[in-house]
């Protein structure tokens, strides 16, 4: 018997639907995207391999630069380039920018008018004017930001495979940072509004189990370790042995499993797993057990990633160096994976390159990876607000689910990235 | 002298143009021949105004009598805006990356975009003169190729034109751009890697592709540019 069916969630990104059915006594969640396919990975099978960067952050408009990232980083790792500590460094920054501005449009814009109980951004505006005010200013100046450093605001254009395409200059560096300084206390202003806002609903999660990526420096920043709660840590090259793909039938996406469970990663990922990493985020006491906390990590990253972005640029404009390169045109022989913890989590780039071109790609998301976990919350939740078969309150039950799904951040145009045509796998 | 200009009413003395009242007035018309008092040959025509019955006159020289009425901005003076940029642009050379106008000062280019004339290349508004410019350093950027108007943030960031806003279809341009590439060491093979990203899938891609290759060869043969 079907219980509920959460159709056309609205304020996150792309079309799902959520169903929880009740049959022998057991309650099953299945969390269906109907977005429809995008043929990526299909798309830069035959490209040569330092343009596969440019169609690759195409998959995500939001969060772009972490694709674009990713997609580098695996390229480079195929072709055994190294790009350099100050090229590694600037991406780092751009990207913590990137996961600021990504945090600060879920949390003000999508996740918050569920907690103070409103339909949507229009109606926050009436009750929490400020806060939803300083959230467009801030988003403003971190996009303005990117701009500046990284040529456009989505799908930047003065990075590339093996450096940088345009010499850094020290004016603009120093300017971004200048506008980052400036929205520092903006930002702990709209975060503590907003984690006043947030009174989480009680829920265990049934698999806490996270996976997030070992940093190389400070919290956020690549790295080429993979950490999991099981106590697994493994090298990104080696993924495959780990985790495990499977089509499925409900579903326009494919699933990703960590030996057999369901898995979270994120920013509660994250912070779970990299505590000696994540002292400076100054969280405030939370049950991290609860899938809902996402999104209290979500928020205290806002004002962390502004200010370590800054402390890097501040760095960068010290130390500006002749980076540019000319991209490299030989090719060569290789398999590269390229990891990045993207705003919503872990993101892995997989291709393999012969000659010139990529022959063969792999793009796991955050969201490909989360949807068992998604499914599982959903179960533990339905489970505690249905007895005997039939939900205490339809409508709770309903509201309730679609809190959850958002509390994720689910992306679904990102998860949609490989083509499911009858039943086969083409990508 | 009482001129009405789309309905406002402006004085100026007699014996002074259209393009004086228009001024007065605070209406812009883009001017490209018009150089003041030093030099009036009403030969371009982009100024061109509509009188009260029909007619279309260059504002640049018509002289304004008392009472008359124009109109700056009807369909008839778009179209016929659009038919001489369309006119100027068949005869003039387009050499956009060796052009001292490129990177932002071009008329023509402002004009084309205004009126949706497509034809120029993006080099014209590329930022990147001389040893920077990317076909120059040998890279198979598109730009001498791709209609122009987005602004060129990607040459202008340093990465290559990848063709987004899709093929000049004039043979000149793209006998002229061959020699241009040909003359920098990129062969047919680069540009058309690159361009079939986003150009395979047009319908006109197999013309295209047919056009560019003739260029190519007609370059290799020693054309003359």
């Amino acid at each position: 018997m079907r219980l509920t069916r959460v159709e056309g969630v609205d304020r996150v990104f792309g079309h799902l639907e959520l169903e929880v059915l009740e049959g022998d006594g057991e309650i099953k969640a299945f969390f269906r995207v109907t977005h429809g396919a995008r043929f990526i990975e299909l798309t830069v099978k035959g490209r040569p391999c330092w343009e596969v960067p440019y169609i690759a952050s195409r998959i995500c408009g939001a969060c772009s630069i972490a694709h674009y990232v990713a997609s580098m980083r695996a390229v480079e790792h195929a072709l055994g380039l190294d790009a350099g500590e100050w090229v590694g460094d600037f991406r780092d920054a751009v990207n913590m920018i990137q996961v600021a501005q990504n945090h600060l449009v879920h949390l003000a814009f999508l996740a918050l008018p569920d907690y103070v109980g409103v339909q949507g951004l229009s109606d926050l505006k009436s009750r929490a004017g400020r806060l939803v005010i300083n959230s467009m200013k801030l988003n403003t100046t971190c996009l303005k930001v990117i701009k500046l450093i990284a040529g456009r605001i989505v799908n930047p254009n003065t990075l590339g495979v093996g450096g940088l395409l345009k010499r850094p200059f020290k004016g603009p560096l120093l300017k971004a940072t200048d506008y980052l300084r400036e929205c520092e206390a903006l930002a702990k202003e709209v975060v503590d509004e907003a984690l006043a806002l947030l009174k989480i609903p009680e829920l265990r999660d049934p698999a806490n189990n996270c996976m997030a990526l070992k940093p190389r420096r400070a919290y956020l920043t690549t790295g080429d370790e993979i950490l999991t709660s099981t106590g697994l840590s493994f090298k990104p090259s080696n993924y495959e042995e780990y985790l495990e793909e499977a089509r499925l039938e409900y579903s326009n996406s494919k699933a990703v499993v960590l030996s057999g469970a369901p898995v979270h990663v994120g920013a509660r990922a994250r912070y779970e797993l990299l505590k000696d990493y994540s002292r400076d985020l100054n969280a405030p006491k939370a049950d991290l057990s609860n899938p809902f906390s996402n999104l209290i990590i979500k928020a205290v990253e806002i004002p962390y990633c502004i200010t370590a972005a800054r402390e890097i640029l501040e760095d960068l404009a010290r130390r500006t160096t002749d980076t540019v390169v000319d991209p490299p045109r030989d090719g060569g022989d290789g398999e590269g994976v390229g990891v990045v913890e993207a705003p919503r989590g872990l993101l892995i780039h997989h291709y393999v390159v012969s000659g010139k071109r990529v022959v063969n790609a792999n793009i796991i998301t955050p969201t490909e990876i989360n949807a068992k976990h998604i499914e599982a919350s959903a179960k533990a939740l339905a489970e505690s607000l249905v007895s005997d078969g039939r939900p205490l309150n339809a409508g709770e039950l309903q509201r309730k689910l679609t809190m959850l799904v958002r509390a994720y951040d689910p992306c679904l145009p990102c998860v949609v990235h490989v083509s499911v045509v009858r039943g086969r796998k083409h990508a | 002298m009482r001129v009405i200009v789309n309905g406002k009413e402006v004085h100026v003395p007699e014996g002074e143009t259209v393009l004086a009242a228009l001024k007065k007035a605070g209406d812009a018309v883009p001017t490209l021949c018009f150089f003041g008092h030093m030099y009036r040959e009403a030969s371009c025509r982009m100024c061109l105004v509509e009188l009260r019955n029909g007619k279309l006159v260059p504002a640049c020289a018509y002289p304004v009598s008392d009472g008359l009425e124009v109109r700056t901005d009807t369909p008839r003076v778009r179209e016929a805006r659009r038919t001489v940029v369309e006119f100027i642009l068949s005869i003039h050379r387009v050499r956009c990356w060796s052009c001292p106008r490129k990177g932002g000062s071009c008329e023509l280019l402002k004009l084309a975009t205004a009126y949706w004339v497509e034809g120029i290349p993006v080099c014209s508004s590329c930022p990147l003169y001389g040893e920077d410019c990317l076909v120059i350093k040998g890279e198979p950027c598109l730009g001498p190729i791709t209609i122009a108007g987005c602004g060129d943030p990607c040459p202008g960031n340093g990465s290559p034109c990848i063709g987004c806003r899709g093929p000049v279809t004039r043979r000149d341009v793209l006998e002229a751009a061959a020699q241009f590439y040909v003359s920098n060491g990129v062969g047919l093979e680069d540009v058309l890697e690159v361009a079939s990203m986003f150009w395979e899938g047009l319908p006109s891609y197999g013309v295209l592709k047919a056009s560019l290759g003739r260029a190519f060869k007609k370059a290799l043969g020693g054309g003359v540019d």
